[in-house]
């Protein structure tokens, strides 16, 4: 167990070796994490290490390590995906991305038209929450949709 | 003819007077000029949405939300969301139904019937015409092409039969949507 004796110091119980790997810094307030938005986003991860025969009751100052996160790495975990379906007109989906998504017109039509030549298109990017309304919405509209994650 | 009509025939012949008309006429579609077939056609598609028990279609109106392999999501969708969607499917099929209680009679007092669907009755024909139409493609296993097909003819079989109807309430569809367009943008759209 570690406890906070100072600002810079940390002192150590029982010696282990306490590693905070990934701090992230998205957005937690649930507003949308639109891809090209999440994808200019840096992520500062600060990683703390200290020796594992570290003993108590002093050890050595942790290393801070810094590193920046490209954006691969951010957490953007699941995804909605509509995939093609001979039946539903072109028209209806597009009016659908538009009234779930708030997308523009052209936009819509733009990821319709991708759905119907690819056979999917990967409309929206974010927490697990989100996505799953958005596909509960979709399948509202009798839409062929899925939560996947992302990578 | 207003402005705004379409026309539509069942028969091979060019337009006649008698052809099924549909417009929109201020907050209300208007179909008119509808002949027996036609009506009777509409009249089929609350009973159309119904998978009766055939899984391919019963599958396509509860799809998975995810790859079975992510058993959680599938297994709370099943059990919180799917009850919720059948009960938003029903209610549009209720609301077709009421509206098509106009075409209530026998075939003889179909001729030259109209239809009026109230404009805030659209998103559930929208969602009725869908239902009925994805239900029918999977009892029926519609190919691409055949979807595609929208000439096709005679009518020879009760597949044809089918493949005309899930054409023809796409052909609604498509009305409802441009009318829907032009209501979204004002009065007069």
């Amino acid at each position: 167990m570690a406890t906070a004796t100072g600002c810079n110091t940390l002192q150590y119980v029982v010696g282990f070796e306490l590693t905070v790997a990934y701090v992230s810094l998205l957005d937690m307030t649930g507003e949308p994490l639109w891809n090209e938005v999440a994808a200019e986003k840096i992520v500062t991860v600060m990683r703390f290490s200290v020796p594992k025969n570290a003993g108590p009751p002093t050890v050595d100052e942790p290393t801070i390590e810094q590193e920046t996160r490209s954006k691969e790495d951010i957490d953007l975990p699941w995804q909605v995906v509509v995939h093609n379906d001979p039946v539903n007109l072109m028209s209806y989906v597009t009016m659908v991305f538009q009234r779930v998504f708030g997308y523009p017109r052209e936009k819509a039509e733009h990821h319709m038209l991708e759905v119907h030549h690819k056979g999917r298109s990967i409309l929206w990017s974010g927490m697990r929450e989100r996505g799953e309304l958005y596909v509960q919405q979709l399948h509202g509209y009798l839409l062929l949709a899925t939560l996947e994650k992302a990578g | 003819m207003c402005s705004n009509c379409t026309g539509i025939s069942c028969s091979r012949r060019s337009r006649k007077p008698a052809d099924m008309e549909i417009c929109r006429r201020n907050d209300v579609i208007e179909i008119s000029e509808l002949d027996p077939f036609l009506a009777e056609l509409l009249r089929q598609i609350p009973a159309s949405t119904d998978p009766e028990g055939v899984s391919a279609a019963e599958q396509r109106l509860f799809s998975p939300p995810a790859h079975p392999t992510e058993t959680e999501i599938c297994a709370e969708w099943k059990l919180y969301v799917n009850p919720e969607l059948r009960r938003l499917f029903q209610t549009a099929t209720e609301t077709v139904a009421a509206d098509l209680e106009q075409l209530r009679g026998n075939e003889k007092t179909f001729a030259n019937r109209s239809l009026h669907i109230p404009s805030n009755h659209a998103e559930e024909w929208l969602s009725a015409l869908n239902q009925a139409r994805l239900v029918i493609a999977a009892k029926y296993d519609f190919t691409d092409g055949e979807l595609c097909d929208h000439y096709r003819s005679p009518i020879g079989s009760r597949r044809d039969l089918s493949l005309f109807q899930v054409n023809f309430y796409g052909f609604l569809q498509e009305f409802i949507l441009r009318e829907l367009d032009g209501w979204d943008q004002g009065p007069g759209a």
